[in-house]
C-alpha cells in the first residue's frame, strides 16, 4: 500500500448559524490521502466537501470552527498549526485552485508576477531572473502557447480555460505535495474542461503531485480520479476505487446519484431519482442523514449511524443494509 | 414523446435572424466595429414539440432565446403562434410565450409570497376573480409537485429545486404555447435536476405546450427533446431529430462536443485528437475551420446548412463541406 500523505481523523466542523445556534456541517469524518493518487470527493451542495478542504487549507470563514478531530500532514496537525507555520505550508506544500479562476487572480497584476509569487515567498534564494525563467518554463508546460506574451498580460485578457491553466501553474510552481482542486472545471465548457482535466492528470503523473479533487460530477470523477469518497450531509457514506464505486455502488445515495444522470438508453423513460431534497445544515438530522430520502429505511437507521463495513478490498460503505 | 416531427402548425418560426453587439463606448473610445452574435439563424418548433438548443458559452444560444422573447433587438423575422414582435403589444405576446431561467431566486421578488408571484400573470391579464386566481395558483402548485400551502411562503424559505418548480408553475399560469427554458436545471444539484427533468416530462403529458430547451449539456438535451440544434459561434451547425444528432452526429463540432462529455460509465478517455487545435484561424472561413481535423482549402469559405438525412428521417441539416 502506498504511503499516507495526509490523514484526516474524526474531523467535525461546526457552523454558527445567524441565530447563534451551532450545527455540525461535517460530522466525524476520517479518510487518508495516499501519495501520488488523485482522490475525488463527491457530493451535492451542503454536503461539507468544500468546508473540509477549506479547513485543510486553514481558510475557513469566521462562522466555521473545528469541534473535534485532527488533520495530520507530515509532522503537523493542520487543525492546530501556528499562523507562521501555516504560511510556510500554504502555497508551498499545499496549494489550491478554485472553480472561478478570475476571482483568485488579482486583476491589476500581470500574470508573470502572479504566477511567480509563491516562489518569491517560499524560495528567497532565487533571483528575479531565475523566477521569471521558471515561470516561463511552467507556463509552457501547462500548455500555454505564447508564454512570454501571456506573462505580460492581465487576467481579463485571458479566456476562462487559459486562466485556469495559469492558476494550475501558480498552484504547482513550488511543486506542492498536495494540490487541492475545488470544482476546477465546473465553470468551464465541456471541451475546455477536457483540456484542463488532462492537464491535471499530467501534473499528477509528471510532477508526482497528489491531487484532492472536489466535484459534483461523476463523469469528471471517472475521467480523473483513482479513488473517490462520496459525502452526504456531512458524512462520508461510501469510499473506494473509482471503478468499483461507479460500477458496483453499494450505498443507496451513490446508487441514486448515478441513476439521476440521464444516459443514452433512458430517453423516453422517467429518471429514477432520489425523492426529497438535499438537507441544509439547519435541518434536523437523523442518525443516518440519508434515512429520510432512502427507500430502504429501517428502524435502526433512525437510531444509530452505521458502522464502517468493508465490502471488498478498499471498498467501504456506511449503511445498515450491510449489517 | 416520439422522435418524429409533429404535424400541424409551427408554434415558433425563426427566419434568418441575425443580431449584432456594438461597443457603446463614448467619443474617440467608441469602437464602431460591430460583432455579429447570431448569423442568419432559422428554425421552427412544432406544436407540442420539445426542441433542444446546445452549444458552449458565447455561442449565442441565450441570445437567440432572448431575441425570441423580444428582450433584445434583432434582424430577421420571429413569429410565435403566428404573432410577430412589434406587430402586437408585449402584453399580448406574453400570453403565448413564457420563460424559465437558470437562477430561480433572481427571477422572484424576495418580498412577495410564492402565491403573489404566481398570481401576477393572471392579474396583469385580468383573468379570473381573486378567488379563482387563488384556486388556480393552488392547483398549479400541485401540478408542479408542491403542496398548495407553499402559496403563503417566501422564496427564501424554499430550496433551489422548489424555487425552480415555482418558476415553472408561474410560466405555465397563462397556458402559453411556448416555453423558453434557458439552462433551467444547470444550477441545481444532480439529484434535484433529475426531478425537474421528470417534472417537464409529466407536464408535457398533461398539457399542450412546446419548449425551447437551451443547455450546454448534450446528454440532458437528448434525454428531454424531440429535436436538437447545435450552435457554434452564432450559427447552427447541425440540426435534426434528437436521435440522429446524438447517435449519428455528422458535424465535426458535434462529434467533438459528444466526445468531450465525461461519462461516468465508460473507461474511454474521450477522443484526445479531436480536442487539439489544428491551424491558425482564417478570415471568412468556416467558423470551425481552425479546430476541425478534416478542414481543407475548400473550408476557407462558409458552408451552407444542407440536408444530409440518409436514414429515412425528414431532415438532418449539417453545415459542412466535408460530408
Amino acid at each position: 500500500m502506498k504511503e499516507t500523505l495526509l490523514n484526516v481523523k474524526h474531523l467535525t466542523l461546526g457552523v454558527t448559524e445567524r441565530d447563534g445556534s451551532v450545527n455540525k456541517a461535517v460530522d466525524d469524518i476520517s479518510f487518508e490521502v495516499r501519495k501520488g493518487e488523485i482522490l475525488g470527493i463527491v457530493g451535492e451542495s451542503g454536503c461539507g466537501k468544500s468546508l473540509t478542504v477549506m479547513t485543510l487549507m486553514g481558510l475557513m470563514k469566521d462562522d466555521v470552527f473545528v469541534m473535534d478531530g485532527q488533520i495530520l500532514f507530515g509532522q503537523d496537525d493542520l487543525v492546530r498549526v501556528t499562523p507562521e507555520r501555516r504560511r510556510q505550508i500554504n502555497g508551498n506544500e499545499l496549494s489550491i485552485i478554485y472553480q472561478e479562476p478570475m476571482t483568485s487572480l488579482n486583476p491589476l497584476i500581470k500574470i508573470g508576477r502572479q504566477v511567480g509569487e509563491p516562489l518569491r515567498l517560499h524560495r528567497k534564494d532565487l533571483s528575479d531572473a531565475e523566477i521569471d525563467r521558471m515561470v516561463l518554463e511552467l507556463l509552457t508546460e501547462v500548455g500555454i502557447q505564447n508564454p512570454g506574451q501571456i506573462m505580460k498580460s492581465y487576467p481579463h485578457q485571458l479566456s476562462g480555460g487559459m486562466r485556469q491553466r495559469v492558476m494550475i501553474a501558480m498552484a504547482s510552481i513550488c511543486r506542492p505535495r498536495i494540490l487541492v482542486a475545488d470544482e476546477p472545471t465546473t465553470a468551464l465548457d465541456v471541451t475546455t474542461q477536457a483540456h484542463v482535466l488532462s492537464l491535471l492528470k499530467r501534473v499528477n503523473e509528471e510532477f508526482g503531485t497528489t491531487i484532492l479533487f472536489i466535484s459534483h460530477d461523476l463523469g469528471v470523477i471517472n475521467r480523473i480520479c483513482d479513488r473517490v469518497l462520496i459525502m452526504y450531509a456531512g458524512k462520508i457514506v461510501e469510499r473506494g476505487r473509482t471503478r468499483d464505486i461507479l460500477n458496483h455502488p453499494a450505498h443507496q445515495y451513490t446508487k441514486g446519484l448515478i441513476r439521476s444522470i440521464p444516459t443514452r438508453d433512458q430517453k423516453g423513460k422517467d429518471l429514477i431519482c432520489i425523492p426529497g431534497r438535499v438537507p441544509s445544515t439547519m435541518d434536523p438530522r437523523e442518525p443516518c442523514p440519508f434515512a429520510p430520502r432512502c427507500g430502504h429505511t429501517m428502524e435502526v437507521c433512525r437510531q444509530t449511524f452505521p458502522e464502517c463495513r468493508e465490502l471488498a478490498k478498499d471498498h467501504i460503505v456506511y449503511c445498515h443494509m450491510f449489517d | 414523446m416520439d422522435n418524429t416531427k409533429p404535424a400541424g402548425e409551427d408554434i415558433l418560426r425563426v427566419e434568418h435572424v441575425s443580431n449584432y453587439y456594438s461597443d457603446n463606448g463614448l467619443g474617440i473610445l467608441r469602437n464602431r466595429k460591430r460583432s455579429q452574435v447570431l448569423q442568419d439563424v432559422s428554425l421552427t418548433i412544432g406544436k407540442d414539440e420539445f426542441f433542444g438548443l446546445v452549444g458552449e458559452s458565447g455561442c449565442g444560444k441565450s441570445t437567440l432565446g432572448n431575441a425570441i422573447l423580444g428582450l433584445i433587438p434583432y434582424e430577421g423575422k420571429i413569429t410565435v403562434a403566428g404573432l410577430e414582435h412589434g406587430r402586437v403589444s408585449r402584453k399580448e405576446f406574453t400570453r403565448h410565450i413564457q420563460a424559465v431561467f437558470q437562477d430561480p431566486l433572481s427571477a422572484m421578488n424576495p418580498r412577495r409570497t410564492i402565491g403573489d408571484t404566481m398570481k401576477e400573470p393572471l392579474m396583469a391579464h385580468g383573468i379570473g376573480t381573486p378567488k379563482e386566481q387563488e384556486a388556480a395558483v393552488r392547483a398549479m402548485l400541485e401540478t408542479v409537485g408542491l403542496d398548495a400551502s407553499y402559496a403563503d411562503r417566501y422564496p427564501r424559505e424554499l430550496s433551489g429545486g422548489q424555487r425552480q418548480r415555482v418558476c415553472i408553475g408561474a410560466a405555465l399560469m397563462l397556458e402559453p404555447e411556448l416555453i423558453i427554458a434557458d439552462e433551467a436545471i444547470s444550477a441545481l444539484d444532480v439529484s434535484v435536476g433529475s426531478q425537474i427533468l421528470n417534472l417537464f416530462r409529466t407536464i408535457d403529458v398533461e398539457r399542450d405546450f412546446s419548449m425551447l430547451f437551451i443547455s450546454h449539456n448534450l446528454n440532458v438535451v437528448y434525454y428531454l427533446c424531440d429535436r436538437i440544434a447545435v450552435m457554434y459561434k452564432g450559427s447552427i451547425v447541425e440540426m435534426g431529430t434528437a436521435d440522429a444528432v446524438y447517435n449519428d452526429p455528422m458535424h465535426p463540432y458535434t462529434r467533438l462536443l459528444l466526445s468531450a462529455i465525461p461519462d461516468y460509465a465508460s473507461e474511454d478517455d474521450g477522443d484526445r485528437a479531436l480536442l487539439e487545435r489544428f491551424r491558425p484561424p482564417v478570415e471568412g472561413a468556416c467558423a470551425f475551420y481552425h479546430r476541425c481535423p478534416h478542414a481543407t482549402d475548400k473550408c476557407k469559405k462558409v458552408p451552407e446548412l444542407r440536408n444530409k438525412a440518409y436514414r429515412g428521417e425528414e431532415e438532418h441539416l449539417v453545415r459542412c463541406f466535408y460530408l
